[in-house]
């Protein structure tokens, strides 16, 4: 193994296992496909010389033409221009509140998994409480609140990209606790390893073990769980969205065309059908490719 | 009156709590090492060996008793005061493969113990590890590399060239080369007793293998059952061992060499179970020798008459083996053919 793993470093033996996970590494390319496109939104829509909220009550229900290359909906919008929109808010939301919910778990878990005692048993009840919430509710409340009187400045409460903050906060507060128990028990287990009391018995501080030494052994899990989580919050917000708690129209995004397309899924079911299979393929690509890096960082560099 | 130990530590207690009961592991233990000597600390798996280095260098805190380095008693520091007594004692595991974090480069883990202690600025630190690697036998190419890359003997020289860069007075070897190939054995018991002769520093080797230790230790402590039932200087442990476990464990070392070949003779029984240690002296059991008094009355860890240097915890330590035919025959049992 000397030989064949010369001079790499544990990401790059990852990156080699990775590669050969064909289905992994498809998920990987047409995720970055999909955010290509959807970050060139502003192009195609330039392209098409129309705006994802130009209405053209004219030409409703438009089949695929030149111009409207997916057609257009009951406001005569075109239909690709709004799904490469909502594709941008659906990813980001899905993206930085997975993000935010793995930073906020890994704090509360490491704490609790590094320390352990009081603190331990504090943390994991706060989390175990967060877990018993019942969500949807919980969801609801939430989405009613009236940030203008939670004192935030005007111009974010009034902001359009509002509901989009929101449901970042709110996925984030209440999806950090699986990333919290999976480090909790992977620090646990850590903290007994000899490496980690090599660090002890040379004096390192607590914030150096668990910087230096246990957070890097945990990147791992983190980044599999991390990955997994932003197929699960892209179906949030779409349910979310689908009950109008989620983005708010005009501001498209995958859950809220889903849900103005329910109307009309008799007669123009393209409406329905497109950002309902483009939900259907991100969740999985982002779940193939969570299984993917899984096996390819799961076990230990010295194993391969 | 003589120089104060280095190290010493008096009475250490350590129980843990498990399903079964408390599991009493250091019974009172008490050991101490001079500047520049390397005491071994010998006894079977199970023993509080291990318990008893964690004790010590308190990584594991110790229920009670006091453990002094230099003249300072350290088990009532805290973590933050502990620093300066970390710099100065240092530890080498048994497994190379878990004491070495996996995902830093070899040259970053040996630079760990001088930027945690903030010593010399980058450059020197660099410089200082570069001289690290060579006395310990690699190369300064080595420290790109991560560890997953080096051979069980390699990373074992890795874990001591991070033991010495802070240039400790004491290094706590728990069963350094147990996890090697006997091959790798010799060599890195030979750097280690090389490493003394050039910076004098001491060490507390632990091992399960008394032959390991023969050629590296100044003075051998014997550990039973959480106790050190023996303690003597090297020569005499292995001439004039005093207790009966001692005897058994020497027995047991099996002697390779033309003409001089004799196989291990395996201890009768297993160890008792800490959870539930015999009344008495702790070996009476296992004791070829044991009689009532055995049973019921703890013997003390004592010097032997007429023997100053050399302590031993049996009923019995004054009375030397008869020479000639072996009084503890009954104790071991030839090994049989075909078991390890």
């Amino acid at each position: 193994m000397t030989g064949t793993h010369a001079n790499m470093g544990p990401a790059a033996i990852a990156w080699r296992r990775f590669r050969r996970h064909r289905l992994a590494l498809a998920s990987g390319l047409v995720l970055l496909g999909l955010s290509v496109l959807a970050a060139a939104a502003p192009l195609v829509g330039m392209l098409l010389g129309t705006a994802p909220d130009a209405v053209d009550l004219f030409s409703r229900f438009a089949p695929p033409s030149a111009a409207h290359p997916l057609g257009t909906d009951e406001l005569g919008r075109d239909v690709l221009v709004r799904l490469l929109y909502g594709g941008r808010v659906s990813l980001l939301v899905g993206i930085t509140a997975a993000l935010a919910a793995a930073v906020f778990g890994t704090a509360v878990g490491l704490l609790a998994g590094y320390h352990g005692g009081r603190l331990d048993a504090l943390l994991m009840r706060l989390t175990d409480s967060v877990i018993s919430l019942p969500l949807l509710p919980l969801l609801i409340v939430l989405a009613a609140v009236d940030p203008g009187k939670l004192g935030l400045p005007e111009g974010v409460a009034e902001s359009e990209s509002l509901s989009l903050y929101r449901i970042v906060v709110i996925v984030a507060l209440v999806g950090w606790t699986t990333v919290a128990r999976l480090v909790r028990a992977t620090a646990l287990s850590l903290r007994e390893r000899d490496f980690v009391l090599a660090a002890i018995a040379q004096g390192a501080g607590a914030a150096r073990v668990m910087l230096v030494h246990i957070l890097p052994n945990l990147a791992s899990p983190i980044i599999v769980a991390t990955t997994l989580s932003v197929g699960n919050v892209i179906l949030l917000e779409s349910v979310l969205s689908f009950l109008g708690l989620g983005i708010q129209p005009p501001v498209p995004s995958w859950g809220n065309l889903l849900t103005n397309a329910q109307e009309l899924i008799w007669t123009v079911p393209g409406l329905a059908l497109y950002p309902g299979a483009l939900i259907f393929v991100t969740v999985i690509a982002f779940n193939f490719l969570g299984d993917g890096l899984q096996d390819a960082m799961a076990s230990r560099p010295s194993d391969g | 009156m003589m120089s104060r130990p280095l190290i010493e530590a008096r009475d250490l207690r350590k129980s843990f709590q498990s399903r079964d009961g408390t599991l009493r592991v250091l019974n009172g233990v008490g050991l101490s090492v001079d500047k520049g000597e390397t005491l071994a600390l010998v006894g079977e798996s199970g023993s509080g060996k291990t318990t008893l280095a964690r004790a010590i260098t308190m990584l594991v805190p110790p229920d009670g008793g006091s453990v002094r380095f230099d003249g300072m008693e350290i088990t009532r520091l805290k973590r933050r005061e502990l620093k300066p007594f970390r710099r100065r004692v240092q530890m080498v595991f048994q497994d190379p493969y878990g004491s070495l974090n996996p995902r830093l480069p070899v040259g970053r883990i040996i630079a760990e113990p001088l930027v945690i202690h903030g010593r010399g600025t980058r450059d020197e630190r660099h410089k200082s590890v570069a001289r690290l690697v060579e006395a310990v036998g690699l190369g300064s190419d080595d420290l790109a590399r991560y560890p997953h890359e080096f051979s069980g003997g390699q990373r074992q020289r890795i874990a001591i060239a991070r033991a010495l860069a802070l240039g400790p007075d004491l290094i706590v070897a728990d069963e350094p080369v147990s996890a090697l190939d006997v091959s790798i054995q010799s060599q890195i018991l030979n750097l280690m007793a090389d490493l003394r002769e050039t910076r004098g520093m001491a060490y507390l080797f632990i091992s399960h293998d008394l032959g390991v230790v023969r050629h590296i230790a100044d003075r051998v402590a014997v550990m039973y059952l959480g106790t050190i039932v023996e303690e003597a200087p090297a020569a005499n442990l292995f001439a004039v061992p005093r207790h009966p476990y001692t005897r058994a464990l020497i027995a047991a070392t099996p002697v390779v060499g033309r003409g001089k070949r004799k196989p291990g003779r395996a201890i009768i029984g297993e160890p008792p179970s800490p959870l539930s240690p015999p009344k008495g002296c702790p070996f009476h059991p296992r004791c070829p020798m044991a009689v009532a008094m055995c049973r019921g009355k703890v013997p003390v860890l004592e010097p032997v008459h007429g023997l100053p240097s050399q302590s031993a915890a049996c009923h019995f330590k004054d009375q030397p083996a008869p020479a000639g035919n072996n009084p503890w025959t009954d104790l071991v049992a030839e090994t049989k053919r075909g078991e390890p």
